[in-house]
């Protein structure tokens, strides 16, 4: 080999070298991009920011295909067109290169642009000199088309065709999935909203029918009571009946607020073994288990408010035992656990992080029925009820109490199964 | 004082040692509307060291130019028809008439906390909407070079503009501290700010650029970027990777980074096989680098390169020729030289002054050594470092 052929072959290879480095990078640049998890315009955005960077291409422009009864294609994303252009459509027609693109499987690459009647008038007018058409294939055909001009008279050679011809399908894809994903949060986000005015209504409703049917009763008393008056008699006994209805009355609302978790009362140290004794004997039913831990050392201390602990207790257990077909057990747990291990499938209280190092959990198993999952959808919901005759507020009283002292509910059930039921409250550091 | 004898527009240049601002402003301003030979002044852009009282500089500029559009910045040396005025050096006017352009600006400024490309679009529209429809058109960008990624405002102005209106200009700076440097508009000196003169033509403007620097590492693939810092380069700590590419067996010490890496920056590779050069002026504990102005995006490769006074300088004459050949009849060059190439020519840095304005022949040379070059000739990727770049009216 002479001088000149190892210089022509150190050139060659040099070149080569480039070429490597150039389409290495071009691929790591758009990888980056479609890695990420942005929204649909944000992806298009940067991948189009990129491809004007990476091919030296002045115009840069994603069209999508036509909708239902319309030919013309729209532009998703644009670069290097003056704002005020992107938003007119870009012709359809089948003889032009957005349809020929589209139709086809391969980059369309042309090299004289400006003399070129199929290229759109705002490409010639902007000094596009040469560009490449590429289909945009998509899972379910063609997603739309993407076009590269260069306003200087280097056309696109027929490896960047080709390599751009394969990025396009991978933008396709992921602009596919983007899109769908974006479509899927908002049909959720719609079908929470449409789940939350169900609740409210539902609540709403409630609320009105006890509370209207107590003051029915209030009104009826009053006129008994003004009757006997007015006729010289005793008025006590329709006096005491009101009395009662506004008691009642007043019952639904306090149990509003528990659910609200802004039924305060003063805490004290409760322990909580004792507690769950205290309520078990005051239920004295057989189908009753336990397993608590002794007082002493091992004893679970809790600051919360006596009343509210006892009531969450009662609910529980009623629920369980109600439950039960008849035959069966519930069976009532406590026992310490440690942050890391406060789990459970659904978590109920959203965005619930622990803040202490250790919880006491309350828990209570049944033999029963179960639970669908709608149904455990909307039991912590107030005024939600399968059982009659029902109220439908033990469950969210549940909830509201213990997230007011600062714990979480973990149901774990299933139709035929059973349900189990544990109760995280913080425990004291020293407990 | 050179006056420039153009059939379609006139020009006048003037300038002023460092001194009592308003006096400065006055003395450099009355020059150059002297060579307007009696023709109102459509723009006026002054170009100054930081070290003046900035206020008082344009009021004494305006107490001769009137009302007529301003436009400037703070530099690191001002280049006046052959003449380089350094660091400290003072102040340099150029005054137009319209002749067959019309001028529109607008600007803002504290943008620190503002989405550049969102602020880009604002102040391309405004300046846009000021100047009016025209076939052809340039937008000279002036930013403070502290903004952050300046890049991010030159994506916004050209989402704006298209590919048919030229992009040119350079970031303010402050003699290479990288503390403070202020944009001019009117009367206003704007702290963290842009500007953007629209220059409506009805033939095509053209911008030129070069830099005369060649790789000499191998390529380095960014695997960690964020805003304007580099955070690792091939997996390993940027700066860490950037000194072996040098050859260093000992980490540079910090105070030692600048000098080095002035002399050599990246070149982050374009389709066509040239470079576009980005400047690491700091690194810190961790290894980061920060750069000034545009940091190469994730998956980008770059290489470090190498270049000396020589190169440098021999782009002036390519850089000139190419940018007159774009007009068929210039009346001025504007030229937009990196204050590190100033900082690197040293005691040469005049050499580029007279040979811009050896090259331009006839033609007056101005403009001023900014802290980032604005120049886009393809592709979106319009910011560089350590380039000179130039476009003629």
């Amino acid at each position: 080999m002479d001088g000149g052929e190892s210089q022509a072959g150190r050139d060659a290879a040099l070149e080569d070298y480039r070429i490597a480095i150039r389409d290495t990078t071009r691929l790591n640049r758009l990888s980056a991009i479609l890695d990420g998890q942005e929204p649909v315009a944000v992806v298009a955005d940067r991948v189009l920011l990129a491809l004007s960077e990476l091919f030296a291409a002045d115009v840069v422009v994603l069209l999508l295909a036509p909708g239902p009864g319309s030919r013309d294609l729209r532009a998703l994303a644009a670069i290097g067109l003056p704002e005020e252009l992107v938003a007119a459509p870009f012709s359809g027609d089948e003889d032009g290169y957005a349809a020929s693109a589209m139709r086809g499987r391969a980059p369309l690459l042309i090299d004289s642009a400006q003399e070129d009647a199929r290229m759109d008038s705002r490409f010639r007018d902007l000094g596009v000199a040469t560009a490449v058409w590429l289909p945009m294939p998509g899972s379910r055909g063609a997603l739309g088309t993407l076009v590269l001009g260069r306003c200087n008279p280097v056309p696109f050679s027929r490896p960047e065709g080709d390599l751009l011809f394969a990025m396009a399908h991978r933008v396709a894809l992921v602009l596919e999935r983007a899109a769908a994903d974006q479509e899927r949060a908002r049909l959720a986000a719609l079908l929470r909203q449409a789940e939350k005015t169900e609740s409210l209504r539902r609540m709403a409703g409630a609320i009105a029918h006890h509370i209207n049917n107590k003051l029915m009763a209030v009104q009826g008393c009053l006129d008994l009571a003004a009757f006997e008056l007015a006729a010289g008699g005793d008025p006590g006994d329709p006096i005491r009946r009101g009395l009662e209805a506004t008691q009642q009355a007043a019952w639904v609302g306090r149990q509003m607020l528990d659910y609200l978790g802004q039924g305060f009362r003063p805490r004290e140290r409760v322990e909580l073994g004792a507690l769950c004794r205290e309520v078990l004997g005051a239920l004295a039913d057989v189908r009753l288990v336990a397993e608590l831990p002794g007082p002493g050392a091992a004893a679970l201390a809790l600051v919360a408010d006596v009343g509210d602990l006892r009531r969450v207790l009662e609910h529980l257990l009623q629920n369980a035992l109600e439950a039960l077909p008849g035959q069966g057990e519930v069976r009532l747990a406590a026992s310490r656990v440690p942050a890391d291990q406060v789990e459970g499938s659904p978590l109920l209280a959203p965005g619930w992080t622990p803040a202490a190092a250790a919880y006491a959990c309350l828990e209570v198993t049944d033999t029963g029925a179960g639970m669908t999952p709608e149904v455990l959808q909307n039991a912590f919901d107030p005024f939600f009820t399968t059982k009659f005759p029902g109220r439908g507020l033990g469950l969210p009283v549940v909830l509201g109490i213990v997230q007011a002292h600062g714990g979480t509910v973990a149901v774990d059930t299933a139709p035929g199964r059973g349900t189990r039921v544990r109760v995280f409250l913080p425990l004291p550091d020293r407990a | 004082m050179t006056e420039g004898s153009p059939p379609r527009i006139r020009v006048g240049t003037g300038h002023a040692g460092l001194g009592e601002a308003f006096g400065a402003g006055r003395a450099a301003a009355a020059e150059a509307m002297a060579g307007l030979g009696g023709a109102e002044p459509a723009l006026v852009m002054v170009f100054a060291t930081p070290r003046f009282d900035l206020q008082a500089l344009l009021a004494g500029v305006r107490s001769v130019t009137g009302s007529a559009l301003l436009v400037g910045s703070t530099g690191s040396g001002e280049l006046v028809t052959g003449r380089y005025l350094g660091f400290g050096g003072g102040v340099g006017i150029l005054a137009l008439s319209a002749g067959p352009y019309r001028f529109a600006a607008a600007s803002a400024g504290d943008l620190q906390a503002e989405d550049l490309d969102a602020a880009g679009r604002r102040l391309a529209r405004a300046a846009r909407d000021g100047a009016g429809p025209s076939a052809h058109a340039a937008a000279m960008l002036i930013t403070d070079s502290l903004l952050g990624d300046l890049q991010q405002f030159v994506q916004g102005v050209y989402r704006v503009t298209g590919a048919k209106v030229a992009l040119v200009g350079g970031a303010a700076g402050d003699e290479q501290r990288f503390v403070e440097s202020s944009v001019f508009h009117d009367d206003r000196v704007l702290h963290m700010g842009a500007l953007i003169l629209w220059i409506a033509s009805e033939r095509p403007l053209r911008v030129i650029t070069g830099h005369g620097w060649s790789p000499v590492s191998a390529p380095l693939l960014v695997t960690r970027a964020e805003g304007t810092r580099i955070m690792e380069l091939g997996g390993r700590p940027a700066a860490e990777a950037y000194e072996a590419e040098l050859g260093l067996t000992e980490p540079l010490a910090k105070e030692a980074f600048w000098p080095t890496s002035i002399l050599h920056p990246f070149g982050l590779t374009q389709p066509d096989g040239t470079q576009v050069i980005r400047v690491a002026r700091s690194k810190d504990a961790q290894g980061t680098l920060t750069i000034q102005g545009c940091v190469p995006a994730v998956g980008s490769v770059v290489q470090v390169m190498g270049g000396s006074r020589d190169s440098l300088l021999d782009v002036v004459e390519g850089v000139v020729a190419a940018a007159l050949a774009g007009q068929p009849e210039p009346s001025v060059l504007l030229t937009f030289s990196c204050a590190a190439r100033a900082m690197i020519l040293g005691d040469r840095a005049a050499e580029e002054a007279i040979r811009l304005q050896q090259a331009a022949g006839a033609v007056p040379t101005f403009g001023f050594h900014c802290c980032a070059e604005f120049a886009r000739t393809s592709g979106v990727l319009a910011t560089h470092n350590a380039t000179l770049t130039a476009i003629a009216l």
